[in-house]
C-alpha cells in the first residue's frame, strides 16, 4: 500500500452540496405537473394518425397560415423594434418610462383585451379602421388582422431582449469606434449589432414563438375563418370541439415548433459565438 | 500643436487643465488615479465636452463650449488607445486595423494596403487573422496601436498603455513602444501614474495632482525642481519644506526644516522655501564625518530597501531630522552593516542640494 492511499481517507475531499429534500420534493412535484400534459398530449397520437392528418388539407392550410403570419410578424416586430430597443438602450429622453411601460404592456394584458382594443382601433368604426377604410384597406377579419395582433403581442419579447442585448455592449468598444472615425450608424451596424447578436438571436425566438402561438387577440380581431384567420392554435380550439384526433395532431406539431424555438434560445447564443469563432481567416487557429 | 485649456467636472471632482503638446513630441501626464487623466484624454478624444475653455488642433477649434463649438470623435484626427486596448473582440487583427479606413470608405486596394503596411510594420503579420482573445497582451497593444496609426493622425493619445501588461511583458513591450513613439511625427499626449514611464517617455511632462496641473515643463524641468511632494516621491529626491532661519556672508543661508536645520545656498528673496536633496549626494557613516560638508545628520536606519530587488542600488531610509532618503550601493550596506536600528551620519555639502523660494526658479546646483 502506498502513502498516498493510506493519507487518502484523511484528505477533505470537496463535496457536491446536498440539495435539501424539500426543494427535492418541490422540484419533482413541479417536474412531474410540466411534463404530464405533454405526456398524454404524446400517447393519444400514433405515427399512423399523425402521418395521415399532417398530410391533411386542413392541418396543412393551418400550419401555412400559422408559419406565414408568425414570419411576417417576427419580421416586422424586428424592423419595429430594433430602432426602439437602440433608442431605449442607448438615449435618456422625457417620456422614456412611459414608453417602456407602453412597449410592455401587451406582456401583462389578458390577449382578449388586446384583441378587442385593436379592434376598437383598426375596426371599421376604430380611430385609425376609419381612415384606413377610406383608403381601401381592411384589416379586422383578414389575413394582414392576423399579423398586426402576432405584432402588438409578440413585440415586447423581442425588443426587452434586444435592449438588454445593447445596452451590454461595453462602451469601449464604441468610443473606441467613435474615435476610428466611425458615425453612429457604422458604429450600430459594425459593433453593436454583432456584439449584441446572441441577445437579438434570443429575442427573435422567443416573439416568433409568442406569434406562433397567439390566440386570444387574433380570434377577437381577426375571427376564425378557416385558410384566411385560422392560424394553429384557433385550429386546436375548433377541431377540440369536433375532432379530437385533428386537435392532438395540431398540438403535438405546435410543442414540436415551440420546443425548436425555445432550444433555439437557449442554444443559439453558444452556436453563435462558435460560429464566429470558426469564421474567418484559416490561419486564425490559436497558436500552439 | 494641440492646444488645450479646458474646465470639466464630474460629479465633485473638477478638471480644470492647461497644457501643449507639440506635433513630433510626447508629453506625458502623470498623476495618481482620480487626478483627471482619463478624463482629460476623454475630452480630447471628444467622449467628452468640456463646460468652459477651448481645444484647438492647430488652428483648429475642436471644442469651445464658449463658441458652440464640438467637432464629435469620428470627425477629429485623433488616435486614441485606451487603457485595455477595448479591441473589437469579434474581429481579426486585420479587421480590427482596417476599421477606420473603412469607416472613412478609401477605396478597398488602398485599405489592404495601409493594413498590410501597418501588421508588417508592427510584426502582426503572423496574428492577422487572429482575433483579440487569440493574442498575447503585447500583441494586443501593438493592433491597437497600429489601429489607431493606421489613420495618420495628427494626435495620439496614449491610456496607460502598458498598465494592462503583466510584468515580464511590461519590460519588452516598452522599449518597442518607445521606439515606435519615437518615430512620430503627430503629437502624442501619453498618461500613466508611473513616474519610471513619464521619465521613460515624457519630452514634456505634466503632473496632474486632483484634477490640477500641479507642473508642468521638460523632463529636465521636472528632475531638477520637483514642485511638490508627490513629485519628489515620484522621483524619489528629498524635497523638504521650511523658512530662512539666518543669512551668511558667504552667500549661505540656514533653513529650519521638520523640526532640522540645513545649511544651504542663499536662494534670495524671502518666505517659504524648498529645499531638494537627490538621494545620491547623501553620504552616510558611521563615525561623525570629518570632512567639510556643512549638513551632518545624526540618526537611525528605518529602512533599507535595495532597489530593484536584488538591484545595483540600496534605498536607505533614516530617521534624521528632518527625514532623509539615501542612495547607496549593496557594498556599502555590507560594509558598513546597514540594518533598521542601527545609527549612522548623513552628510552632504551646502552646494550639493536646489533651493528655491516657493514659487520661483531653483538657485544652486542644477542635478
Amino acid at each position: 500500500m502506498t502513502i498516498g492511499a493510506q493519507a487518502a481517507p484523511h484528505v477533505r475531499r470537496p463535496r457536491k452540496r446536498s440539495v435539501p429534500l424539500a426543494v427535492v420534493l418541490a422540484v419533482s412535484a413541479l417536474a412531474v405537473f410540466l411534463i404530464l400534459p405533454f405526456a398524454g398530449l404524446i400517447a393519444r397520437v400514433t405515427p399512423a394518425v399523425l402521418l395521415a392528418r399532417l398530410a391533411a388539407p386542413d392541418t396543412l392550410r393551418a400550419l401555412g397560415l400559422s408559419l406565414v403570419t408568425s414570419l411576417v410578424a417576427t419580421g416586422t416586430v424586428v424592423l419595429l423594434g430594433t430602432p426602439a430597443a437602440y433608442l431605449l438602450a442607448t438615449r435618456d429622453f422625457p417620456g422614456k418610462r412611459w414608453l417602456e411601460v407602453l412597449i410592455a404592456l401587451p406582456m401583462v394584458l389578458p390577449p382578449t383585451v388586446a384583441g378587442f382594443a385593436l379592434l376598437m382601433a383598426f375596426g371599421r368604426l376604430g380611430i385609425a379602421g376609419q381612415a384606413l377604410q377610406g383608403l381601401g384597406i381592411t384589416l379586422p377579419f383578414t389575413t394582414a388582422g392576423v399579423v398586426l395582433a402576432q405584432v402588438f403581442m409578440a413585440a415586447p419579447f423581442f425588443i426587452a431582449p434586444a435592449r438588454a442585448g445593447f445596452a451590454s455592449v461595453d462602451r469601449r468598444y464604441l468610443d473606441a469606434a467613435a474615435t476610428l472615425r466611425g458615425s453612429e450608424a457604422l458604429r450600430f451596424r459594425r459593433v453593436m449589432l454583432p456584439l449584441a447578436m446572441p441577445a437579438l438571436a434570443a429575442g427573435v425566438s422567443m416573439s416568433a414563438a409568442r406569434a406562433l402561438g397567439e390566440f386570444g387577440a387574433t380570434i377577437t380581431f381577426a375571427g376564425n375563418l378557416p385558410g384566411v384567420t385560422q392560424t394553429m392554435p384557433l385550429a386546436v380550439y375548433v377541431a377540440l370541439q369536433s375532432d379530437l384526433d385533428q386537435a392532438v395532431v395540431l398540438s403535438v406539431l405546435l410543442l414540436a415548433m415551440s420546443l425548436g424555438l425555445l432550444m433555439g434560445v437557449r442554444w443559439a447564443p453558444q452556436g453563435w459565438m462558435r460560429m464566429r469563432d470558426d469564421a474567418g481567416h484559416p490561419d486564425s487557429t490559436p497558436a500552439r | 500643436m494641440l492646444d488645450i485649456r479646458i474646465r470639466r467636472r464630474l460629479g465633485s471632482f473638477t478638471l480644470d487643465a492647461t497644457l501643449t503638446v507639440s506635433p513630433g513630441s510626447v508629453t506625458v501626464v502623470v498623476g495618481e488615479s482620480g487626478s483627471g487623466k482619463s478624463t482629460l484624454l476623454r475630452l480630447v478624444a471628444g467622449l467628452l465636452e468640456p463646460e468652459s475653455g477651448y481645444i484647438k488642433l492647430g488652428r483648429e477649434l475642436l471644442a469651445d463650449p464658449g463658441a458652440g463649438v464640438f467637432v464629435p470623435p469620428e470627425a477629429r484626427p485623433i488616435g486614441y488607445v485606451a487603457q485595455d486596448y477595448a479591441l473589437f473582440p469579434h474581429l481579426s487583427a486585420r479587421e480590427n486595423i482596417a476599421f477606420g479606413l473603412r469607416a472613412l470608405r478609401r477605396p478597398r486596394l488602398e485599405i489592404a494596403e495601409r493594413v498590410g503596411d501597418a501588421l508588417e510594420r508592427f510584426g502582426l503579420a503572423d496574428v492577422a487573422g487572429q482575433r483579440p482573445h487569440q493574442m498575447s497582451g503585447g500583441q494586443q497593444q501593438r493592433v491597437a496601436l497600429a489601429r489607431a496609426l493606421v489613420l495618420d493622425p495628427e494626435v495620439l493619445l496614449l491610456d496607460e498603455p502598458l498598465s494592462a501588461l503583466d510584468l515580464t511583458t511590461r519590460r519588452a513591450v516598452r522599449g518597442e513602444l518607445h521606439r515606435t513613439l519615437e518615430g512620430l511625427s503627430c503629437a502624442t499626449l501619453f498618461v500613466t501614474h508611473q513616474p519610471m514611464e513619464a521619465l521613460a517617455f515624457g519630452q514634456q511632462i505634466v503632473v496632474l495632482e486632483a484634477g490640477r496641473v500641479s507642473q508642468s515643463g521638460s523632463r529636465a524641468d521636472f528632475i531638477r525642481q520637483p514642485r511638490s511632494r508627490y513629485v519628489a516621491e515620484f522621483l524619489g529626491v528629498n524635497l523638504l519644506e521650511g523658512e530662512i532661519a539666518m543669512r551668511y556672508p558667504d552667500g549661505l543661508v540656514s533653513v529650519t526644516v521638520e523640526g532640522g536645520l540645513l545649511v544651504v545656498p542663499d536662494p534670495g528673496g524671502h518666505g517659504p522655501v524648498r529645499v531638494v536633496v537627490h538621494p545620491h549626494d547623501i553620504v552616510l557613516s558611521l563615525e561623525a564625518p570629518a570632512g567639510g560638508a556643512r549638513n551632518v545628520l545624526a540618526g537611525a536606519v528605518e529602512e533599507v530597501i535595495p532597489e530593484p530587488p536584488h538591484g545595483e542600488r540600496v534605498r536607505v531610509l533614516l530617521s534624521t531630522r528632518p527625514p532623509l532618503a539615501v542612495q547607496v550601493t549593496p557594498q556599502a550596506v555590507e560594509s558598513m552593516g546597514l540594518r533598521p536600528g542601527q545609527r549612522v551620519f548623513a552628510s552632504f555639502k551646502a552646494t550639493a542640494v536646489a533651493v528655491q523660494v516657493a514659487g520661483d526658479a531653483p538657485k544652486g546646483r542644477r542635478f
